[in-house]
């Protein structure tokens, strides 16, 4: 554990240490703080719209820092034999993945904190500065709630990074891999909702193919599960309106990272670092 | 400490840039304990290989390779290695002492032991006074002294080094040729592998010379120097003459001989002895 977190350290410090990082942070804060724009072109639903915009925000700003900073730190210590210095130590493989895996959470958790924290107060600013009509209810529990879905969201998708860089090298095929990965796991939900039998009388191609899909789902996880964003501004509780409990689709994301981190690790023991 | 048998390693082909490459055919060497081995050979020879399968980074496809007792040098077998790569990097943005705090930590030393080796090793590799500046600012040579220090935190009793005097200047470099011969008297077993064959005849008492994957010597430099390639003849006037062959030789003692006051048997340089033995082998 303590070869984990001397790891996850350097590369926390690493991290901060990068103008990228910074750049991207200060880039996303200021797109943040343009959401009190929408003030002047929306009435009704101004919540909504700017929870919206927060939110995508948010889910921008950590999908470009996974795919452009946590892809290229990983690749980086491939490509410079970072790797072999690191590996020098008493260091194994799994720690190597799990305190690589843990300083760039902690990383994105830290940015994604800074931008939840701007979103929130924002929220609460502008829901004092408009009539209750126009901006009715704003849940601070939901938000946190919501938060931390996308975070789950950001994490399971860096952990498929691991597990990509683990197979492929070099940064570019891993970016190219992973968003292709993510954008399978959006579509499929899509495509088995608009192939659903729609009558009892569905013929046997049908029910073979809603069970394919079944099945392609279970190895592309749907992230839209843990958006619970809508429940921000709203009077129902994040149960009732994805018609489940919390912790269901939570924990399943939890199951799939632990897979995913441990098939990369495994990956990473067998490989020969060429 | 260390001993290779009957290894062979091929890495595999890539389909469109290379081909199949055999890269070590059955090499078997040993390092004992307290003992030095320079392990030399033109580029592409296989040190590297050797090397990067003696840290387990690869697997070999045939032989075995033992590392302090054991056949997979786990990584808590590491605590007791030094290794240095021969391209070290670390992540840029560190400073040499959270380098040192990153490797110590990893090595499981208490945090006073840390801060104690990692002043002595700083001052001894002349990175005191940048010890809290980033890495990336950092010359080669300091930021291989900054490796070299990240490798002898935990004071290991083997040392592998693969080409520590890259990037050093020549102050650089007989400040770490000092430090080695150091380690050395302090009963460390190392394995030095290097291009600079006068720093490997200084450093090592032993010698495996690897050419094209193959093992073509294996044992004592001064063995392996010990043929004589000539003669040096002192003159009165301070002035030395050498002789290749033993008629030279005679017709100079007869020619001067009120002028001579010594004559030395010459050994051959490592450098020598290493061509002697590629082109021996090659023809």
């Amino acid at each position: 554990m303590n070869r984990i977190m001397a790891l996850a350290h350097i590369t926390f410090l690493n991290g901060i240490r990068r103008n990228a990082v910074w750049g991207l942070c200060l880039f996303a804060l200021a797109l943040e703080l343009c959401g009190t724009l929408f003030m002047d072109f929306f009435g009704h639903d101004l919540g909504r719209v700017i929870s919206d915009f927060q939110f995508s925000m948010m889910w921008t700003a950590g999908m470009i820092f996974i795919l452009f900073y946590a892809v290229q730190a990983i690749a980086w210590d491939d490509d410079h034999r970072s790797i072999d210095s690191i590996l020098a130590l008493p260091i194994s493989r799994t720690e190597y993945v799990l305190g690589m895996m843990a300083g760039l959470s902690l990383l994105l958790i830290c940015f994604e904190l800074l931008l939840a924290a701007l979103a929130m107060g924002e929220l609460a600013w502008v829901k004092s500065t408009i009539d209750e009509t126009y901006f009715p209810v704003f849940s601070s529990i939901h938000f946190v709630a919501a938060w931390m879905g996308l975070q789950l969201m950001l994490l399971v998708f860096l952990a498929i990074v691991m597990l990509v860089s683990s197979v492929i090298r070099g940064a570019f095929p891993v970016m190219l891999v992973s968003l292709s990965y993510y954008l399978i796991c959006s579509g499929v939900p899509v495509v088995r909702a608009s192939l659903l039998p729609k009558s009892h009388h569905a013929d046997t191609v049908q029910h073979g193919l809603n069970g394919l899909l079944r099945a392609v789902g279970m190895l592309f996880p749907d992230f839209s599960r843990l958006d619970w964003k809508n429940a921000v501004l709203s009077h129902q509780n994040i149960e009732t309106m994805i018609g489940m409990p919390v912790w269901l689709p939570a924990g399943l994301m939890l199951v799939y990272l632990a897979i995913i981190l441990l098939l990369s690790c495994m990956i990473y023991q067998r490989r020969d670092l060429l | 400490m260390i001993r290779f048998c009957d290894v062979h390693k091929t890495y595999p082909k890539q389909i469109g840039r290379f081909p199949a490459n055999h890269a070590l055919k059955g090499i078997s060497f040993a390092l004992g304990r307290g003992e030095t081995l320079g392990l030399i050979g033109q580029n592409g020879a296989g040190k590297s290989t050797a090397i990067r399968l003696m840290m387990a980074y690869m697997r070999a496809d045939q032989g075995t390779i033992t590392v302090l007792g054991g056949e997979k040098n786990p990584p808590a077998s590491r605590r007791h290695i030094g290794y240095l790569p021969e391209m070290s990097t670390f992540p840029p943005s560190l400073t040499c002492m959270e380098l040192l705090r990153f490797a110590g930590r990893c090595c499981g030393m208490s945090k006073k032991k840390i801060a104690g080796r990692s002043d002595m090793l700083t001052r001894r590799l002349a990175l005191r006074d940048v010890r809290n500046r980033g890495l990336s600012k950092y010359s080669k040579g300091m930021q291989q002294r900054a490796s070299f220090a990240a490798a002898l935190i935990h004071d290991p009793g083997l040392l592998i080094l693969d080409e520590p005097m890259s990037g050093l200047d020549p102050i650089g470099r007989s400040e770490i040729i000092g430090l080695i011969h150091e380690l050395r008297e302090q009963g460390k077993s190392i394995l030095f592998c290097s291009h600079l064959l006068d720093d490997v005849e200084c450093i090592t008492d032993h010698v495996a010379i690897l050419h094209q994957g193959r093992l073509f010597y294996d044992g004592a430099v001064a063995d392996l120097c010990a043929a004589p390639c000539g003669w040096s003849i002192d003159m009165d006037d301070g002035e030395t003459v050498t002789a290749n062959s033993k008629e030279k030789l005679s017709s100079i003692l007869r020619q001067d001989a009120g002028r001579i006051i010594g004559v030395r048997q010459d050994r051959e340089s490592l450098q020598d002895a290493f061509v002697r033995v590629i082109q021996e082998h090659c023809s």
